[in-house]
């Protein structure tokens, strides 16, 4: 006898950004977002019997089009990743020099892109991706001093001369 | 940098180490502020001499741990305080929020170390009152049923913790502060207003709130 194989392709899922572009991704691939997973679970989109094209899409309001294809982008390298443990993570050692190397290429990007990447990791509740972004980013700051800083994300200094220097003898007590 | 939020350029400058910290407080006042913001960051990872277990729904207790027995039990603990937040501040209040706008629990359930917590705020009000918050429309809690609702906790998470008009033992406010900082994640944080944590007394009066909300799109 010869029974008819059920072929059973993956569950997708709809995301809209706020410039109204729907994304459909894997519900394997998302649930790496609290926040989307959560919704999901929410909303019983789940149920099998609902097809794709009937699906509700996901609204996802502080994210637009481009920074949502990154997320997917990360999400899709990072659908193997074991599940993180948030106890032994908060008791680690804080580090930045261990970004796996993908990352560190995916988020060699513009400040605004990388900026608008945490805002949205951050939103969509991605702990690997935001705790990649935050690494990137002290790994700008390392190294520099003050003015280097201000001046590498442009930030205007709002210290009075007297605050600075006050600051800059706190510093040398601090390092002694 | 700048236009990030503050919990955000807090977690970025946990990574800092001493010298780089240094400079980043010297780049803006804003900057300055979210380092100097309490629990000072370098200490940030010093302060797990506390952890709270819970036995059952009504229960909570302070648990204080030696230095010695630190480490083991703030494993064995920091579980059971994640479990606190869902059943202790958010399940009962959600749960009952169809029929009442604001949850309370007697102060006389919880403990501080071996002494009841009456004890210890001495003109203590009689309760932990929680407050309800306008984005959980008792309505639409209701339509999406009880059933739903439920599950919904599971995966509900408490992004803030609010403390105000506290006027309080300054070692228990300070122990309870910092151990949610150690034992809950990074989305969650803690607010505390009108606190002065250095002038408290135990004889004053005690108000705690807690609010608490899904996180929604």
């Amino acid at each position: 006898f010869l029974f008819p194989i059920k072929m059973t392709s993956p569950r997708m899922i709809k995301l809209t950004s706020n410039d109204d572009k729907t994304f459909e991704v894997e519900r394997d691939v998302i649930k790496q977002s609290v926040t989307v997973n959560t919704l999901i679970t929410d909303l019983n989109m789940d149920d099998e019997d609902v097809s794709v094209e009937n699906q509700m899409a996901i609204p996802l309001p502080n994210v637009d089009a481009a920074t949502l294809e990154m997320v997917i982008t990360w999400c899709k390298q990072h659908r193997e990743d074991p599940p993180r443990n948030e106890e032994e993570e908060e008791k680690k050692e804080k580090r930045t020099d261990d970004i796996p190397e993908w990352d560190k290429t995916f988020l060699d990007v513009e400040q605004s892109v990388l900026f608008a990447l945490i805002l949205a990791a951050n939103y969509m509740d991605i702990k690997g991706l935001l705790d990649n972004c935050c690494k990137t980013v002290a790994n700008m700051i390392k190294g520099k001093t003050p003015d280097e800083i201000r001046k590498h994300f442009n930030i205007k200094n709002d210290f009075t001369p007297e605050e600075e220097e006050q600051i800059r003898k706190e510093n040398a007590w601090c390092e002694d | 940098l700048y236009d990030l939020p503050d919990e955000i350029l807090r977690e970025i400058f946990v990574l800092l180490p001493r010298h780089d910290l240094n400079s980043i407080r010297g780049a803006s006042r804003r900057f300055y502020s979210i380092v100097h913001r309490k629990p000072p960051i370098r200490k940030k990872r010093e302060v797990d001499q506390i952890a709270i277990a819970m036995t059952d729904e009504d229960e909570l207790h302070m648990v204080f741990v030696s230095v010695e027995e630190r480490k083991t039990v703030v494993k064995s603990y920091s579980k059971s305080y994640r479990t606190i937040i869902h059943k202790l501040f958010f399940k009962p209040r959600i749960q009952r929020a169809l029929r009442y706008s604001t949850q309370s629990y007697p102060i006389t359930s919880l403990r501080h170390g071996q002494k009841h917590i009456e004890n210890v705020f001495k003109q203590s009000k009689s309760e932990l009152e929680y407050c309800n918050k306008s984005e959980l429309d008792p309505i639409q809690l209701e339509n999406k049923g009880r059933r739903d609702l439920n599950e919904s906790l599971h995966d509900a998470t408490l992004t803030k913790l609010t403390l105000y008009e506290l006027i309080i033992d300054s070692d228990f406010l300070r122990s309870l502060y910092y151990s949610i900082r150690v034992n809950t994640c990074v989305k969650q944080t803690v607010e505390l207003f009108n606190c002065d944590i250095s002038r408290v007394s135990r004889k004053q009066s005690v108000y705690f709130q807690v609010h608490c909300y899904i996180r929604r799109i």
